[in-house]
Parts: structure tokens; sequence; C-alpha cells
């Protein structure tokens, strides 16, 4: 350790810093000072993370692998902090699962942007929701990709995902970033989302959606491009964050969100020119799978929706379950509250199942009212039938930002199981892990993160999958607090 | 008397007579995971009317002696004066700046004066210089 850093060390935990505060990079600076839960959104400075973990409980024998996360962990340099969740830098975790321990490590992914600005000791380039003037050239999405919302394993393959632009690969052992993802040589630069389906044979869909324009990409297990296509004639929303898969089509919800361009050109970030046409409807886009020219388009009164759980066809029946959220400009309104370390009183999201008759034209939705986010399902069952759906849920939070619990939701009897770790707590993503073995949908481990708000640390959590409401089987500890993450996938060793 | 005469039309249409100039262009930025087979492609530009639609001059050069993502080469004969240059490695040889599907461009691509516009090229004024003869413009591809 050099003088400097042992220096700055000392003197900061004079200042009553732990050095799990330093890993979160949280000076004496007030941020989120009247809600705490909100702390960890301070963001990291650029650190590596690396610590084994401490558990409680017991870790299941069967579950061996690797979890990685993504999510926004840089967001702020110097004085100039991002002002939307959506902006920070990306920050990939991974758990290694095995013999009863549990490791993790986290390294930001080495974006074009995210080495220059590091370099340069302060941001160059616009963000999404933070209008920071240029100071590079931007010649493309790929210019300000951040890699910050979700990850693709495939096969040895691990890849960072942002939505507006190209996946990073990563090395899924070192977290190391080898570069830009190029499909095949003509899709260099395309938008790739953060929301690729893969179907059980490991067949993956995804979509990417600029200027109006939706691109389809089918990618085989092997990573070889089956099929892409190139949608001009759909008008995409100017954001396009996720779609459902069934055995037939791929359905995507198109909200009434239109680009002001007269607003970017002066200056606002893409995000602050967003406008929210409420008279307008929200379009079902349904296509068929085998032929993308096979297209229908269905209306519903206009609804924002971040993330599905998945879709399946019943006949003509084609059914989607999906989280409903708040129209995005209250939603904007709160995350950028969030980020100033201050509570919102947003409208909770919901879960809702969409049911489309395909020969009527017929749409019916069935709400709920449980305030849930980050839908998973089952990968056994993606682009099938499904019948339980996982979400973090947040269960008498009051004031509180967060979700608190976990609810298992069988869409088929409306039965739920819940759990809630208490108000100290928020819970992120979990998502499914089959048990070795096993057959039967939901039969293994949901698993996530979470973070102790009197503790400051993040932690991973395990729970029989169809058992929730007996709590955790077990709960792997950090000596550090993490920031909020968006999705993961977990990888079976 | 006639030899000065001779003399005095000599200068003055010396300046007519050597309207070329040689131009030494530095490009930095080559991405040389794809120099294989490929080419430095300079269009220069002289009339803002002409701007990224007809240039005045038009030159390939071979990669081979490209170094970490360098290249250093001479524009002969260009016109004298202010100009603007544009330029792209051309990296499947074909001629062509290569768009993916969205129509963004896939290969790196550059102007004098580094300019860069906002959604759109730059605008000729801002790519516009005036080279000086012994110093070479400097040039980096994105």
């Amino acid at each position: 350790m050099s003088f400097n850093r042992r220096a700055l060390l000392t003197a900061l935990l004079a200042g009553g810093l732990s050095p799990e505060l330093l890993a979160l990079g949280l000076p004496a600076d007030g941020f989120a000072a009247d809600a705490p839960e909100l702390a960890p959104l301070r963001g990291l400075i650029g650190e590596r993370l690396d610590a084994q973990a401490v558990i409680e409980g017991r870790l299941p024998a069967g579950l061996r692998g690797r979890y990685f996360r993504n999510g926004p962990g840089l967001m702020q340099r110097g004085a100039q902090r991002y002002r939307h969740w959506f902006d920070g830098d990306g920050l990939v975790q991974a758990w290694t699962l095995a013999d009863g321990r549990a490791s993790h490590r986290a390294r930001f992914v080495q974006t074009e942007k995210f080495r220059a600005e590091q370099q340069a000791g302060r941001f160059l380039l616009p963000a999404f929701g933070t209008a920071i003037p240029a100071e590079r050239p931007v010649r493309g999405p790929d210019s300000v990709n951040t890699a910050n919302t979700s990850v693709l394993m495939q096969g040895d393959h691990l890849y960072a995902l942002w939505e507006g632009g190209s996946a990073y690969e990563l090395d899924p052992v070192t977290l190391a970033t080898r570069g830009v993802k190029t499909w095949s040589p003509e899709l260099r630069g395309m938008p790739f989302s953060a929301h690729p389906k893969v179907e059980p044979d490991g067949m993956v869909w995804n979509f990417g959606s600029a200027n109006g324009r939706l691109a389809l990409y089918q990618i085989d297990a092997g990573g070889s491009v089956r099929r892409h296509a190139l949608l001009d004639d759909v008008a995409t929303p100017a954001m396009l964050h996720d779609f459902a898969v069934s055995q037939r089509h791929l359905v995507f919800l198109l909200a009434p969100i239109q680009l002001d361009m007269a607003a970017v050109r002066a200056g606002q970030s893409m995000l602050e020119a967003m406008r929210w046409r409420a008279d307008q409807p929200t379009r079902v886009l349904v296509i068929d799978k085998a032929d993308f020219s096979r297209r229908r388009v269905f209306e519903m009164p206009a609804c924002h929706i971040f993330h599905f759980g998945n879709a399946w066809d019943d006949g003509s029946l084609l059914r989607v379950d999906y989280v409903q959220g708040a129209p995005l400009p209250e939603f904007n309104a709160g995350a950028e509250k969030m980020m100033r370390g201050q509570r919102n009183s947003l409208e909770a999201s919901t879960p809702r199942v969409l049911e489309i008759d395909l020969q009527s034209g017929r749409l019916a939705v069935s709400m709920r009212d449980e305030a849930v986010e980050f839908p998973a399902v089952d990968p056994r069952v993606v682009a099938r039938r499904h019948r339980f759906v996982w979400y973090p849920t947040a269960i008498d939070t009051g004031a509180r930002w967060g979700f608190n619990g976990l609810m298992c939701l069988d869409i088929e009897t409306g039965a739920r199981e819940r759990f809630s770790f208490g108000t100290d707590v928020v819970v992120e993503e979990h998502v499914l892990v089959p048990r070795p073995g096993s057959a039967k949908e939901g039969e293994g481990w949901l698993v996530g993160m979470g973070y102790d708000v009197k503790r400051r640390r993040s932690f991973l959590s395990v729970f029989d999958a169809l058992r929730l409401a007996d709590g955790p089987l077990a709960r792997a500890w950090l000596p550090y607090g993490v920031p909020y993450g968006f999705h993961g996938k977990f990888q079976a060793a | 008397m006639k030899k000065t005469l001779a003399t005095a039309a000599l200068i003055t249409l010396l300046p007519l007579c050597s309207q070329a100039a040689d131009v030494t262009l530095e490009v930095e930025g080559l991405d040389t995971s794809r120099l294989a087979g490929g080419a430095l492609m300079v269009a220069v530009y002289t009339e803002p009317a002409s701007w990224l639609r007809q240039p005045q001059v038009g030159r390939r050069f071979s990669l081979e002696a490209a170094k970490d993502g360098k290249l250093t080469v001479v524009l002969k004969d260009l016109p004298e004066g202010p100009l603007a240059l544009s330029l792209f490695q051309d990296v499947n040889a074909n001629g062509r700046l290569d768009m993916n599907p969205m129509g963004m461009p896939i290969e790196p691509y550059g102007f004098s004066n580094n300019a860069s516009g906002n959604f759109g090229p730059p605008k000729f004024e801002q790519a516009v210089v005036t080279p000086v003869a012994g110093t070479s413009l400097k040039v980096r591809l994105n």
C-alpha cells in the first residue's frame, strides 16, 4: 500500500468510515441521509471487488455454478453525477458457488466510454438520462455504450448487455473485458437488447431498436446467426426494453413514447427528450417466428412495460405475462429522485397476464395489485406454457424505497406464496436455478441478491423456489455493499 | 529589357503554375484487427457545395505500412488553399463506407480537423483546413 493510499485510508477511517463504506465509495457527504436503503446508489468509483462470503445457513450441495449479475455501478465522477439510474456504467458481478462456499467478484466493463472517462477522471460523453456534452466523437450507440443492464451466457461465452448497442464479451472467470461482440460482420454496432430469450435448447432470440426500426435476431446455441431482419415499418417507441417469445411468436408491447429530435439537437438527453403520448395506444406487435413478414398489430390503452415473464401459445390464444409500471415520465422522475438519494412515491408496478385471441383480435388483461418487478420464470419453460413467475415484491414497506420480499405467483390458480425479509432489507432480482436431476417446473432454487440497510452489506440469498415462505435456505454475506444491479443469469457448473 | 519582362512574367505566373501541393496526412485509430486486405480511402473537397457528394480528389492507400493503428501518407498534387477531407478504413476493399442494417457506419472513419457532427456528418466548415507547408494534417478515425 502506498503512503498516499494509507494516509487516505487513515483519514477516512478516522472520519468514521469503515472499509465497507469505502468499498461503496461513500464519503460522508450526506447522500441518502434520509433514505439509507438508497445508499448503494452512491456507486463505486471504478474499483474491483473480490471477497469470500460468510455463509449463514447451508448452501444446497447441488447448487454449483456461477451467478452473474450486471447493473449500473459508477454514478459519479468528481462533482458530476448521473441524473438517472439507467446511466451508471456497467458493473458485472460473479458469484461462484460450490461445496457449500461462495465467493464474489465484481469488475467494471471496460467499455470504450468507461476507459476514456476513467483516464480523464471525468465524464466525456452523453449518458442516456444525463445531457453531458460530448468531448469525444459520438459515432454511434457504441460510443456511449455502458454495458450495464444484463448478461447472457452462451456456452462458455459471457456477454454484458446494454440495449442500445453491442454486447461486450467478458472472460467468465476473471470478468476481464474481451471487447465488443460482433455476431456477424454486417451486424457490427447493431443494437442488441439486454433481454434476449434463451429457449431450453439454447436457441437465442433477441431484438434491437433504433430510430423507430426493429432488428430481430435468431442465434443458435453455438453463437451462429441463423436469421436476422430489419423491420422498418413498425414505428418502435423511443424506448423498447424487453419482449416475450412463445412457441410460435415474438411479442412486443410498443408504448407510445416518441423522441423529440429537436430537444435532442438542443442538447437534452435521450431520456429527457422522450414524450409520453397518453392519448395514443400501446400497440401489441405479434410476429411469426417462422416468417418475420407475418405480423399482427393489436391495440390497448397506453401503458408502459419494462419486463416480461414469458409467453405461450394455447391454440389460437396467445398468453403473455408481464409487469406494468408507471407511465414513463413518472418513472423517470422517480428514478432521478433516487439518484439524489431521495425516496419517491412512484405508483407500484404490478403483475399482468394478457390474453390475445389471434382469431377474433380480442384482448383481455387480468391484473393483480402486488408491488413487483423483475419477473423470472424457470429457464426450462421459456417460450412454452408456464405456471410460475417469481418476483421481488414490496410487503408493508411504508415510505421506504425498494422491494423487501419475494413472491411466487401461480398464474394458473392465482395462488401466491411470499416471504418478507422485513423493513431493513432491499431485495433485488432473483432467478430460478433448476435442481440437477429434476424435471418439473419450479423444482430448484431461487437465487438472487439483497442489501441489508442496517449492516450496510450485500448478500446472496437462496430459497427453495416452491417453498418461499420457509425463508432462505442460506445467505452468503459480503464484507461490503454493492450498488444495486438490474439482471442476472445462473450458469450451472 | 526583354529578359526583365520575361522574368517579371514568370514571377507573376509562378503561383498559377504551382497550384498544387503535397500534403502529409497522419492517420491514427485504424482498427488493427481488420487491417489485412483493406485500404485507406481519402476524399478531398474544396467546395462546400460538393462536400461529401463529389470529391475533387479521391485517393486509395495500402495499409501495409500501418503500425500501431497509425499510417502516414502523402496526398500529392492537391489543390492549394482550404480543403476538407473525409476518410475511412475500407476494411473489405469494396470502395464503400459500409453500413449496418440500421444505417450506422461499420468501418472506422474520420474528417479533417477531427470534425464530428451532431446526429450526422460534420459540416464542410467544421472540417475545412488550410494546409501549411512543412506541417502535416492529423486525423483520428473512430
